[in-house]
């Protein structure tokens, strides 16, 4: 039996407004607990909400970024549930007319093909606070900072057909957000929040099976193995006669395992209506055009920019598109240095070896770009050769300063007279006669080391500044005699 | 007419406190139409027992009227207070279904009425959302509102462990 | 001193006849000596009380002139008050101090006035009797044997019986209104978004609006011109400019067009009541207006409508009472469900449990389109219905309350009974227009209200039309003996 998965993602971003969606709380990640909380947050009797405009905005962002109808009439809602950290005992979200509706995003595979995976829409909502659950002699601690915290809830079409495709989604929202300057996307602080409806079907059948929900995957790595698990799971229970039950299930990482929420109940009555404190949220078309005005240029156009102006490769440039500080980074570096196939290898390869190994965002990065647009520009006009200026970058990265600096401070400019280095040459196989006898005696298939080994001597003798290419040119002469 | 019996009884019945006097000994009869279906549902609420309800229902020729009622079983209540969060113990139970059936015979007289091509009316005047600039303007008050809370310990609510 | 309403006060306070301290002292010996009988009062500020006289007396020492500084009232104890309970009638809120102000309160504090108290109402607003109080019920100054009204019971009953000039309410199917009607006092329920909700405890959002009662009109409009004005912390708050509604008290009322609803005069209504409503159009007719018969076609489907409207808000505004952060929590709960399930069923009387659980069901899955949104649609034809009217006519009138005050006792455990006797209220919360209830005569002794609604924002019209009405007649001075000394 040939199986198919079908997947759809609900991802939740905590969206970067300063105050909350519905109070003039602050929103930031790591207050002492119920510092940042309000009568409002609190759910005071008396209490009312009052939207915040910049909410509105990045929602309406998102929207036009996602190509999407934007509900220019749109209604919050109540979802009326009991849990200790829903304050209200109802979470504001948006049911029948959300403020974005269907759009679309475009995403790069592994192989290089690009599948459209459509949005169905994305509302506005109030986040809940947190529990926790360590030890209070038995009782669990509500925290009600992050309660009325903006959430963009984006709910994508089922079209996802593999984890890999999950995986690359996710990615491509989590990179649009922090384009857009909506969301910070730190999974970690959970920032943005990832919830995957997972089913089977065989091969050709038109109907979904029915799906399991997999609640709170926070990590790209997890979201892969939650959904292969999952898949994995639901295709043995189908085999062995069983049936998938609609439920919600939980990513255990430690186990590699989803497993049933058993607190869960069957599928609650959130008695929707629109909340009677607010009222409809009308976004003129002025709103609309100001708000377009704002978008930057968006991950795909940039890729493709770069694709086209620099002549990258479309995963060179899927790479340096991926979030707009390295974008701009790569960009300040092309200028400066004028060569863009250059400034992407030194950016892909040195810069970001050095910002892994010392954990930090390119924005920290110790190189600047200016500074490594400089360095360039001295490999072009042959002032250092590549492997002199491996050593120019580290400097560079030790706060030695511009690459002219350094390259004057130690005295590593290339040598490039003919004359110099023939001259060396000449002694260096003078030392090494023995060498060259069994060089100049031996055939094509062996000569190729042996010609490294005077290269060596060669780029010993000159401290590594001679020309590499010249003492190749030169060294094939002098030996073939 | 059976029904304006039934209404001089109801009206007699529902008579409130003029003073002891009914509305029968008035120069009108309480006959006024928009209060009659009303009045159909005092006569179920003031009279307790069902049995004696359709008796006299039969004997106005109201059967098929009261069988009309929006009914509720008793699981139906049991999921709502659950729904609620509301614990009715079992005397609550009977007495709530009683009269939640009442309630909602009352609310099914808006079946009656044509709203075909009527928009609802959320809000009476209509008007739209004020929106807030983006600031921050409340400040830590925990002391001042933890004061009142049942139970806290480090800054934290307090309820019975939540297993999730 | 405790016969005179808020605007003679007002006067003599300006004319430094007495100190607002010296009347505060006068007015809480009342209280005490007076409220067991008539319940009307569940917290007395007394040393809250005398602080605030003292700190106006100290204002107007310096100069300043307000028309309500030092003025005495109390509060329906749905307003926060900062400091003080605010129990909402409910064993729920029983211990909950309140940690801020209502833009009300902190609105007539800034103007200076005294408040006394916290006033007995039905618990969370449900009611028009104000039997269902946690507190006890609260009786009727003109025969301590029968309700106030509801569900601003508490209200009326310290005005009516001169315990304090005036007090603020709210009114949410005709809370204000009704008990103004079966008390002798004006009340007035302004357009809905006049008067901020901020920190008036919710019952049914978008029908509940702040208001006042007192002895007449010119009283009234003291408080609402303190008391309306646009709040940027309610959404549902209007951005209107307020009228200066003392000024237009003396208009006079030539060529006030009054309709009269054919729908409310059906042949039934008690004749008495129907005498004395159309005696006042008499009146209001020899001070110029003119009267023709309207329609308000829909008018008796407004209760359903809204049974089913203002519970279902209700159910979902009351889920915050959970025992969590505030409130009552039952006795060592046995795990969560346990918690909120006591909480609320031991916190809640019968009528706030009974509203909670028909609004629970008329939003539920399978009910919400034949149940919430249909009572929506109804909802609208109301409100056609009004425009309509108020396109041939500037005020509606009709009375304020089907019959006169019951007997305590006599509607328990007969919901619908209570319910029916919003009938001409109703409408005009499910429409947002406003309505004010004046004093228009007696019935065996017991007041009669008319009642006159006018299109939004014309409040200000309402309370010339009542105080010129007052004027003319002297039912509103009438006093329920056993409460004159």
């Amino acid at each position: 039996m040939q199986w198919e998965t079908v997947i759809g993602l609900e991802i939740h971003a905590q969206l970067s407004t300063k105050s909350k969606i519905f109070s003039g709380s602050s929103t930031t990640f790591g207050a002492e607990p119920n510092t940042q909380a309000s009568l409002i947050d609190l759910g005071m009797p008396g209490v009312l909400p009052v939207v915040n405009q910049e909410a509105v905005r990045m929602a309406v962002k998102f929207g036009l970024a996602i190509d999407a109808h934007i509900g220019q009439r749109n209604v919050f809602a109540r979802k009326n549930y009991f849990y200790p950290d829903l304050p209200k005992g109802y979470q504001i979200s948006q049911m029948e007319l959300p403020i974005v509706g269907k759009g679309y995003l475009d995403i790069t595979l592994d192989d290089g093909t690009v599948k459209r995976i459509g949005i169905t829409r994305a509302h506005l909502e109030e986040d809940a606070g947190k529990s926790l659950h360590e030890d209070f002699h038995g009782m669990t601690g509500i925290d009600l900072n992050r309660a009325g915290t903006p959430l963009l809830e984006i709910v994508s079409e089922p079209d996802i057909r593999s984890a890999k495709e999950a995986v690359a989604y996710v990615k491509a929202i989590h990179a649009l957000v922090r384009y857009l300057g909506i969301c910070d996307g730190n999974m970690n602080e959970g920032s943005l929040r990832c919830d995957c409806n997972v089913s089977v079907r065989p091969k050709g059948q038109a109907e979904f099976g029915t799906r399991a929900e997999i609640k709170n995957v926070n990590s790209f790595r997890f979201i892969e193995k939650a959904i292969n698990y999952e898949v994995q799971r639901q295709i043995e229970l189908i085999e062995d006669g069983g049936k998938v039950i609609q439920e919600t299930r939980l990513y255990d990482p430690n186990k590699d395992q989803t497993r049933s929420m058993r607190s869960k109940e069957e599928a609650n009555d959130y008695r929707y209506f629109p909340d009677p404190d607010l009222l409809p949220v009308v976004i003129e078309d002025s709103f609309l055009e100001e708000t377009r005005g704002l978008l930057p240029e968006l991950p795909q156009q940039k890729r493709e920019r770069f694709e086209r102006d620099f002549g990258l490769s479309t995963y060179d440039a899927t790479v340096l598109s991926a979030s707009r500080e390295m974008a701009d980074y790569f960009e300040q570096v092309q200028h400066v240095s004028g060569d863009a196939k250059l400034a992407a290898n030194w950016v892909m390869g040195e810069l970001s070896s050095l910002l892994n190994k010392q954990d930090l965002d390119i924005v920290d990065s110790p190189v600047s770009a200016e500074h490594l647009g400089g360095m360039i520009l001295r490999i072009k006009d042959n002032t250092i050769s590549g492997k002199i200026a491996k050593m120019v970058f580290e400097a560079m990265a030790a706060g030695e300063g511009s690459a002219d600096e350094i390259i004057e401070k130690k005295g590593l400019k290339q040598v490039t007279d003919t004359g110099a280095i023939e001259s060396m040459l000449g002694e260096v196989l003078a030392a090494n006669a023995a060498q060259v006898e069994q060089y100049r005696a031996s055939d094509e298939a062996k000569r190729g080391k042996m010609f490294g080994f005077f290269v060596g001597q060669a780029m010993k003798a000159s401290k590594g500044k001679a020309n590499p290419q010249q003492v190749n040119e030169l060294l094939k002469k002098k030996l073939e005699g | 007419m059976a029904s304006d019996t039934l209404m001089k009884r109801v009206g007699k019945i529902a008579a409130d406190s003029n003073n002891g006097r009914d509305f029968g000994q008035g120069s009108d009869v309480l006959d006024c139409s928009f209060l009659w279906p009303f009045m159909a549902f005092l006569n179920a609420v003031l009279d307790r027992s069902r049995a004696v309800t359709r008796l006299s229902a039969l004997f106005y020729g109201q059967a098929d009227f009261l069988e009309n009622l929006m009914a509720l079983e008793r699981s139906d209540v049991e999921k709502i207070a659950h729904l609620a969060r509301l614990g009715l113990n079992e005397a609550d139970i009977e007495r709530t279904t009683g009269t939640l059936n009442d309630i909602l015979g009352l609310i099914d007289h808006m079946q009656a009425v044509n709203t075909d091509h009527v928009e609802p009316l959320a809000h009476p005047l209509e008007a739209v959302q004020r929106l807030r600039p983006d600031e921050v303007t409340e400040t830590n008050q925990r002391d001042a509102y933890q004061t009142i809370a049942p139970a806290v310990e480090n800054g934290l609510f307090l309820v019975p462990k939540v297993i999730e | 001193m405790h016969m005179l309403t808020l605007a003679e006060i007002s006067r003599a306070l300006s004319a430094k006849e007495f100190s607002a301290e010296e009347l505060t002292r006068v007015l809480l010996t009342r209280i005490a000596q007076v409220d067991p009988q008539l319940n009307s009062f569940i917290t007395v500020t007394e040393a809250q009380a005398i602080e605030q006289a003292k700190a106006a007396d100290q204002r107007r020492a310096q100069g300043e002139t307000g028309a309500l500084l030092g003025a005495p009232i109390a509060h329906k104890d749905l307003f926060c008050t900062q400091g003080v309970r605010t129990s909402c009638g409910s064993k729920m809120l029983d211990n909950f101090i309140a940690p801020y102000n209502a833009t009300v309160v902190q609105k007539l504090a800034d103007a200076g006035v005294v408040s006394l108290g916290k006033l007995n109402m039905d618990e969370f607003a449900m009611g028009s009797a104000n039997e269902s109080s946690h507190y006890g019920p609260v009786r009727n100054p003109w025969d301590t044997s029968r309700i106030p009204g509801g569900s601003s019971g508490g209200s009326a009953a310290a005005v009516a019986a001169r315990l304090v000039p005036a007090a603020t309410g709210t009114d949410t199917g005709g809370s204000i209104r009704q008990p103004a009607a079966l008390t002798n006092l004006t009340g007035l329920k302004p357009t809905y978004g006049r008067i901020s909700r901020w920190g008036m405890i919710a019952y049914a959002s978008s029908l509940d609006q702040g208001g006042m009662l007192a002895r007449n009109a010119e009283d009234c409009a003291l408080l609402l011109q303190a008391m309306a004005g646009f709040d940027p912390k309610d959404s549902t708050s209007v951005d209107q400019p307020v009228d200066d509604y003392l000024a237009s008290l003396e208009k006079p009322l030539a060529g006030l067009r009054i309709g009269l609803p054919k729908e409310y005069f059906g042949e039934g209504l008690d004749s008495r009541i129907a005498d004395l409503t159309l005696k006042a159009v008499e009146e209001l007719k020899k001070l110029g207006a003119t009267v023709k018969e309207i329609s308000l076609p829909n008018m008796q489907h407004a209760i359903p409508a809204y049974y089913v409207i203002a519970p279902a808000e209700a159910s979902s505004n009351l889920s915050r009472y959970d025992g969590v952060r505030f409130g009552y929590r039952c006795e060592d709960p046995a795990d969560l469900t346990d918690l909120y399930k006591r909480s609320r069923a031991e916190g809640f009387g019968d009528e706030v449990r009974r509203r909670i659980m028909v609004g629970t069901y008329a939003l539920s899955a399978g009910y919400y389109d034949a149940y919430y949104l249909k009572a929506q649609r109804i909802r609208r034809l109301i409100k056609n219905d009004f425009m309509a009217a108020f396109n041939e006519v500037d005020v509606i009138l009709g009375p304020t309350t089907p019959s006169v005050a019951w007997k305590l006792g006599e509607k328990n455990n007969d919901p619908v009974a209570e319910y029916l006797m919003d009938i001409y209220t109703i409408t005009a919360n499910l429409a947002g227009v406003p309505g004010l209830s004046m004093p228009a005569g007696f019935v065996d002794g017991l007041p009669v209200g008319v009642q006159l609604l006018a299109p939004y924002f014309q409040e200000g019209r309402l309370l010339n039309i009542a105080h010129q009405y007052q004027k003319a007649t002297d039912w509103h001075t009438k006093a329920p003996t056993g409460f004159l000394e």
